[in-house]
Formats: C-alpha cells, sequence, structure tokens
C-alpha cells in the first residue's frame, strides 16, 4: 500500500517537474514561435493579434510577401553579405590575436607582465561607448572609413577574449614548450604547431563570443559605414522603424532572416556553446 | 633572446590593437578647422544665389533622409527631380539616430551631405554646430506667403530662414461619432467650441458609463510620441518642456503647471479612463475607443476602420486656452554644399520639392497637412466641411505650440520618452519631472545649449 502511494507521489511529482520544464521551454521558444509566425502575417493582421494568444497561432492570410519584400525591397542579401564579411574577419582575427597575447602572457615570462595582465583586467571594466568616438576618430585618421577593414579590426583586440586565453595558457603545462624548446622549436612554431591545436576549446568559446558580439553590433557599424555600400544586417533592421510608421511584417521576416545563421551555429557548436558560457561566466 | 623579441613584438602588437582605444590628435584638429570654415554666411548664401540661375545642370547632390512611412514616396520624388533639373540626386535613407550619428560625424569624416529632410527638431544642433546653410536669400516671398504660420515657425531659426517644408503635422483627438453620441457627448463644432477641463472630464465619465471600457487611447504603446501629442495639453494647462527664454528646463518641465498636466495624464491611467496594459496600435480601430490622441498619420487606417465615423475634435481647454501641436519634416542645404559649390542645385531641388505637385504627391502618402494653402485648397479633405479641415482651421489660426526648438532636443526626447513611460507603469509625475528636469540641464549646460 506504501509503495503503490509512494510511487504515485514520485509520478505526481515527476509530472509537475515536466509541466514546469515545460512552461520554462514555452517561454523560451515563445519569442521565436512569435516571430516566425508574425513574420508570415499581412500587417493589419499582425497589428490586430499583437498582444494576445492569437500571435503566437499560424492563421489566417499566411503568404510569404513579407520575406519577399525583405529580400527585393530591403535588399537583405546585400547587408547579409556585408554582415557575413565582417563577421568573418572579426572572428578570424579576434581568435587568432588575442591567443597570441594570451599565450605570450600565459607562457612566457618577461619584464612588465604583471602590469600588462592588470592593465587588460581595467581595460574590461570600460564601456565600449565610452571610447568609441575617439576610436572613430583614429579609424578616421587611418583612413578606414566605410570599410570592411574599418568596420571589423578596431574592436579584435579585446580584454576579455585575452584574459580567456592567459588563463588557458597560464593552465596548461610548461613541460610541453620546454620539450619543444629542447628539439630546437621556435616560439612561432610553439605557438602554431603545438599551442593552438591544444586550445580548440577556448578558440571555440572566444569564436562564438566574437560572433555574436559582431553580428548584433549597431553602434559601431553606425558610425563607420557612411553610405549604403558596408551597411550590416542590425543597422538594416533598425532603418525600418520609425516614430511613425513600422510595418512589422516586414521587421519580423527580416528578423527571422538574420536569426537563422545565430541558430545553425548554435545547433553545430550546441556543446561548445554551453561549455563557453560556463567557462566564461557570461552569455552571449 | 628570441623570447624577448617574440614577448616584445606580441606586447607592441597588444598596444597597436588597443591604440584604437585612444584619442586622435589629427582628428581633433581636422574638426577644429571645419568648424571654423563651415559658419553660416548669409553674404556667401546670397552671392550663391545670384549665380544659382540655371548652371546646375549635371552636377551631383548627395541627400541623407530620416526613414519613415515616405521613403518610397521620396525615391519616386527625387527620380522625378533628377530628370526635371537634369541633375544626379544620391539619396540614402537612414533611421533617425543612424543619421544624427552620421551628422554629428560628417565633418570629422568629411562626408557631408548637400541636403537633409530630416525631423525639424533635430536641425538646431546642426545648426549650432554650423552645418546648416542660411536660406534667407534664396526663398522667395511667394512660398513664404503661402505657406502655414506655423510651417514659417518650424522654418525659422534664430531668426533665419534654415529650411523648407513640404507638410506639417496635424494634431486633434480622432473620435468615434457614434460613441459620442450614444453617450450624450457634445461634439465640438470647431477649436473656438473645444470642451473645458470639466467638460471633458464629464464626456470621459459619459463615455465610460455608456459602455466603452476604456474611452480614451493615448498611444500607450509607445510613450515617445507623447512628447509631441502631449504638448498641447501641457501648453493649455500653463506649462512648458523648457523656459524659452533661457533654453533651460528646471522650473519649467518640473513647475506647477507642467506637473499638473502630467498628473492629469496619469489620473486617465488610475480613474480607468485608458487602459495602462495596452500594447497594441489598434485599440481605436477596434472600437475600444472612443477618442484617440494620434497624429496624422493614422487617418487612412482610422478612416477605413470607421469609415463616416471618423471625426476630428479639437484637444481640450484645459485652463489657459486650445492648442494643437506642430512641426514635422523639413528640409535644409548643408554648409557642406555652399562651399562645394552645389548651392545652386541643391536649391533648385528644394525649389523643387515644395512645387505644388510634389506636395500632394508626398501628402497622399503620408496623410500629413500640405505645408501651403494653396495646396490644401485642392484637397476637398482641407476645405471647410471636410474631414480634415480642423487641422487646417488650427495651424491657420496660430494656436499651435512648437515643442522647444533647441540643440538639446533629442536629450529632452530621451528624457521625456523614459518619463512618460515610468508615469504610465504608475510612477510620481512630480518626481520623475524633477529628476528629468535636473538631468537634462546637466547636459544643455555641458554643451552650452542654454540661451545666452
Amino acid at each position: 500500500m506504501r509503495t503503490a502511494m509512494s510511487k504515485r507521489k514520485k509520478i505526481i511529482i515527476k509530472l509537475c517537474m515536466y509541466l514546469g520544464y515545460l512552461l520554462i521551454a514555452a517561454i523560451f521558444i515563445g519569442p521565436i514561435v512569435f516571430l516566425f509566425v508574425s513574420s508570415l502575417k499581412p500587417y493589419v493582421q499582425i497589428e490586430s493579434d499583437m498582444s494576445n494568444i492569437r500571435a503566437f497561432i499560424p492563421y489566417g492570410d499566411l503568404s510569404l510577401d513579407n520575406y519577399i519584400n525583405v529580400i527585393v525591397k530591403a535588399d537583405f542579401f546585400k547587408f547579409f553579405k556585408n554582415s557575413v564579411v565582417v563577421t568573418i574577419i572579426f572572428v578570424l582575427l579576434a581568435t587568432t590575436i588575442n591567443a597570441m597575447i594570451g599565450y605570450a602572457l600565459g607562457m612566457l615570462n618577461f619584464r612588465g607582465k604583471a602590469i600588462i595582465i592588470s592593465t587588460i583586467v581595467a581595460l574590461s571594466i570600460i564601456p565600449t561607448e565610452s571610447i568609441i568616438i575617439n576610436r572613430f576618430m583614429t579609424v578616421n585618421s587611418l583612413g578606414m572609413l566605410n570599410t570592411y577593414i574599418g568596420l571589423a579590426i578596431p574592436s579584435v583586440a579585446y580584454p576579455m577574449y585575452m584574459y580567456l586565453y592567459y588563463n588557458h595558457f597560464k593552465g596548461m603545462p610548461k613541460e610541453l614548450q620546454e620539450a619543444a624548446i629542447i628539439d630546437g622549436a621556435s616560439y612561432w612554431k610553439i605557438f602554431t604547431k603545438i599551442m593552438m591545436p591544444l586550445s580548440k576549446p577556448i578558440i571555440t568559446t572566444v569564436a562564438i563570443m566574437a560572433f555574436i558580439r559582431s553580428w548584433s553590433d549597431l553602434l559601431w557599424p553606425t558610425l563607420v559605414t557612411r553610405d549604403g555600400t558596408y551597411r550590416t544586417l542590425p543597422l538594416a533592421l533598425k532603418s525600418l522603424f520609425s516614430d511613425t510608421y513600422t510595418d512589422w511584417g516586414q521587421v519580423f521576416a527580416f528578423s527571422t532572416l538574420m536569426v537563422i545563421p545565430t541558430m545553425i551555429l548554435f545547433l553545430v557548436f550546441q556543446k561548445q556553446f554551453v561549455a563557453s558560457v560556463t567557462s566564461s561566466g557570461i552569455k552571449g | 633572446m628570441k623570447k624577448k623579441i617574440f614577448a616584445g613584438l606580441l606586447s607592441a602588437m597588444m598596444v597597436v590593437s588597443l591604440a584604437a582605444c585612444g584619442s586622435s590628435e589629427t582628428g581633433a584638429t581636422a574638426t577644429e578647422s571645419k568648424s571654423e570654415t563651415t559658419a553660416n554666411t548669409a553674404d556667401g548664401t546670397a552671392a550663391a544665389a545670384t549665380d544659382a540661375q540655371g548652371g546646375y545642370e549635371g552636377k551631383e547632390v548627395k541627400v541623407w533622409i530620416s526613414s519613415g512611412a515616405e521613403d518610397d514616396i521620396y525615391r519616386e520624388m527625387f527620380d522625378k527631380i533628377e530628370g526635371d533639373l537634369n541633375i544626379t540626386i544620391t539619396d540614402e535613407y537612414y533611421s533617425k539616430d543612424e543619421l544624427d550619428n552620421k551628422m554629428q560625424t560628417s565633418s570629422i569624416a568629411g562626408d557631408m551631405p548637400d541636403a537633409v529632410v530630416a525631423d525639424y527638431l533635430l536641425i538646431p544642433k546642426y545648426y549650432e554646430a554650423g552645418l546648416v546653410a542660411n536660406l534667407d536669400d534664396y526663398v522667395t516671398d511667394e512660398l513664404m506667403d503661402d505657406y502655414l504660420p506655423s510651417v514659417v515657425s518650424e522654418c525659422t531659426y534664430n531668426d533665419h530662414i534654415i529650411s523648407v517644408a513640404q507638410f506639417d503635422s496635424g494634431l486633434a483627438f480622432w473620435a468615434n461619432k457614434s460613441m459620442l453620441e450614444n453617450a450624450g457627448v457634445r461634439i465640438p463644432a470647431d477649436y473656438k467650441d473645444a470642451w473645458d477641463k470639466a467638460e471633458f472630464e464629464d464626456a470621459l465619465k459619459k463615455l465610460k458609463d455608456s459602455g466603452v471600457e476604456w474611452p480614451i487611447y493615448v498611444r500607450q504603446n509607445k510613450p515617445s510620441t507623447e512628447y509631441y501629442t502631449w504638448m498641447p495639453f501641457v501648453a493649455s494647462f500653463g506649462g512648458d518642456y523648457m523656459n524659452r527664454e533661457t533654453g533651460l528646463c528646471t522650473g519649467t518641465l518640473d513647475g506647477d503647471n507642467t506637473i499638473a498636466s502630467f498628473d492629469f495624464l496619469a489620473k486617465l491611467f488610475t480613474d480607468g479612463y485608458a487602459d495602462a496594459t495596452c500594447d497594441y496600435e489598434d485599440s481605436f480601430q477596434k472600437g475600444e475607443n472612443a477618442l484617440a490622441l494620434y497624429g496624422h498619420s493614422k487617418y487612412q487606417d482610422y478612416k477605413a476602420a470607421l469609415g463616416d465615423d471618423l471625426i476630428l475634435v479639437p484637444l481640450p481647454d484645459m485652463g489657459h486656452g486650445v492648442y494643437t501641436c506642430s512641426g514635422s519634416t523639413v528640409m535644409i542645404m548643408t554648409t557642406g554644399a555652399q562651399e562645394s559649390g552645389k548651392d545652386d542645385a541643391v536649391w533648385a531641388m528644394l525649389q523643387e520639392a515644395t512645387n505644388p505637385d510634389y506636395i500632394k504627391m508626398v501628402v497622399d502618402v503620408n496623410g500629413a497637412v500640405p505645408a501651403r494653402s494653396s495646396v490644401m485648397d485642392a484637397i476637398p479633405d482641407y476645405c471647410e466641411g471636410g474631414t480634415l479641415y480642423l487641422y487646417r482651421q488650427q495651424l491657420e489660426s496660430g494656436i499651435s505650440f512648437l515643442r522647444p526648438y533647441t540643440p538639446a532636443h533629442m536629450t529632452i526626447y530621451d528624457a521625456m520618452a523614459s518619463v512618460i513611460g515610468n508615469i504610465y507603469a504608475g510612477a510620481d509625475p512630480a518626481t520623475e519631472l524633477h529628476d528629468a528636469a535636473a538631468n537634462i540641464d546637466e547636459i544643455i549646460t555641458e554643451n552650452g545649449w542654454n540661451f545666452q
């Protein structure tokens, strides 16, 4: 009798837990469903469904018109290409340059190292917004405004990435390096042939963080792009809003297309993504 | 040794990479010299205007436009003007924030446009920065005489004409005639006949009692727009957003009369006349409200939903008179255009854009009030008995109130968006306005934007 009771209790507890999980999952999936479903609806229907449960239900006059408008009229793929190019440059440079700095600081001994590490930690608390005008003027004087390089390079050296690499290399066995030096390897060779291949998890972490940072960056491209040629996706999305009129159908279709690469990336690197969140303590 | 060189190289690379964080002396110098050469020169303008008879053909004009509902029609218009004048127009569309950022950095980047189409409230900041050309010697008497008084006001800054406009904004209550009639509410014939405070409160009560759950919609889903739509109420309570003499907010934005107007706004929610949780745009179309405090831009949507039941009702007199708010998109010529000798082409373009045909082309799309009386004469809606006649009557009679015309506009706009959002959420208006006034004044003083 007691066993049957406790079995029933266990089932109820499990049921409640699963209901809780479902609720939490719904909270996370809800906005994505809302986004996707609304992107298929005409403007008038989106407005009337906006704040009730129908916003999550695909019904009514569904079509791909918003997507066609976004691709043809709003020139989505032009901005998509720009975002892809900038993000690739940014991710490649952010993962390698910061790794070099992290390696030097973590594995080598030289004078002033402690000061450099303290400076990096101190720099990480300075908000990007507070130095953005100075950065803009530097990029301007280097003649890099309105270029892919100008969009990608200035934020490549990022204190957080440096510190992550520094911590990673600091924890690696020094014997590896010593053995390589005895075998006559140069520091460049040690870095590229030994250290980097052994650093895949941290490289993935930095790459994912860098991807998210670059893909969704709004402020820097606002200043650096000077005409339509190099505008990125967040800027193009922002221009769909105005005080008097917002075509929500286009906004949702544009956002859906913009989110797809991030979702694909997340699905492919799911494990590494979770590891990066837990290891860095930072959410993307 | 190798190790030291390698470590040194890596450290140097880091320093170079981080150098982007530092300031650039060259850039700063460039800015200063640019500012010196872009001062507003009325004399230069006059000389250029004399040369501006023809001679602009083949020139290239770059226009930056604050994007909105008019984007497509502007593209069409600029294409036509290109053909009309035989000039090349490069029109680029940016969100308001992006345009503002780009304008502020354009003298550093050296890519100032030749003309800008933007909210008139953004212009003083650019003018003070030496980016906007005076148009005193370009505009004709014919144009100025045909303009609505409110348009002349929005185009004038520091006693100079600095912009031209195709249209102005219209603001009154959109009302559902049947609902007002069912509730036994008197419908004012024109602005001189507007409700007073007691009658307005009584109207709201009657509407509520007649079964209209939320008698009024104030676009609570977008608090930033209330900076515009609540202005007539602030004025009618005897308040203002800024002391127009000093250019500062303390004592005015948080003065007794302004606080009283926002107390009244808060009361609309606490008394159950407006739904604080309404986060959607089509409340009025759905028949949830009898009154909507919304500008001209909703005309087409509201007309489609309500048909002949849609009427305009003047805003009430809350003690200090009946007011409306005006001011909209304007077109400016930059000092960059003057320096590069393109002012003739730019002025020809602006003149063409303010021709009746192009004005009508744009207002047919955005529903705004045509800037020229002659254009309104040709549109039945703006003639006596027309649905939008009240807009015309209000703007022609000079009861429109402009939001503060100051370089600090974006600062006040952002602060008020958050103040109003907080009031919707139940915050105390007096506390919110006191804090906002102090914060705004700090920024105004730091930037020297107060009027000396």
